[in-house]
């Protein structure tokens, strides 16, 4: 593996960790709160999305690598 | 060595802990949180497209491997900003601090910055022919950074490859 890889999959790790922190944090949630839920769910989506950007992308640069 | 692994502990506790900072109390800065995690949903959306169209442009020799590749890095740094973004906005719900909110306005500019960067990576002869697919990752972005920066686009930005009235056409 290439000190890139290494790299991204530092970063990647720190991703998870601090979403795990944040998952957590947001369980402290106001659960009355409709707009807050509102707001939770669009970024639940923007993660999983960004995901599958991460996963097509990593697949075309591996297929154009060298 | 003792005192320099004290600096440095003292440094890493500093940088780990944050600053303590007022909480946003202003009620109109929460559904920014909402109204970003769309826009970037959309950015994230678009730039995915773009990926599905980079095969047919290396095939058609409209761009290289080597900008393929390049423009593939830049797909995963834009996945890698969007889940910061999605992190660092799920902090500011909880605690609801000015910090926070700088990092989500940080995380936004850096996302712009990487579409920056992709559109970088497309010639100047290559740009007409894949406007169709960057226009509305471009009006994306600069919705999303409109929502953090109020302020027209800096000069020198790929946005002034197209201009206002084509991005929006």
């Amino acid at each position: 593996m290439t000190p890139e890889v290494y790299v991204k999959l530092i970063v990647l790790a720190i991703t998870q960790w601090r979403a795990h922190q944040a998952t957590w944090r947001a369980s402290h949630l106001n659960a009355a709160d409709p707009q807050e839920w509102s707001d939770v769910e669009a970024l639940l989506t923007l993660d999983a999305r960004a995901d599958v950007l991460i996963a097509k992308a990593t697949a075309l640069e591996a297929k154009y690598q060298g | 060595m003792r005192g320099r692994l004290l600096v440095f502990s003292l440094l890493l506790a500093v940088g780990c802990g944050g600053q303590v900072v007022p909480p946003i109390t202003n009620p109109d800065t929460q559904s920014i949180v909402g109204q970003g995690a769309i826009l970037a949903t959309r950015v994230v959306d678009h730039a995915s497209t773009a990926l599905d169209a980079v095969d047919p442009l290396v095939d058609a020799k409209v761009i290289s491997r080597e900008t393929a590749r390049a423009i593939a890095g830049e797909g995963i740094q834009l996945g890698l900003r969007a889940k910061i973004l999605a992190n660092v906005s799920r902090e500011y719900l909880a605690v609801r601090s000015v910090q926070n909110y700088r990092n989500m306005q940080e995380a936004i500019r850096s996302i712009r910055a990487i579409v920056d960067a992709i559109l970088g990576h497309v010639s100047e002869g290559a740009r007409e022919r894949v406007r169709v697919i960057l226009t509305p990752l471009l009006e994306a972005v600069l919705e999303l950074d409109l929502l953090a920066n109020p302020t027209l686009p800096a000069p020198g930005s790929a946005f002034l490859f197209l201009t206002g009235e084509e991005v929006f056409a």
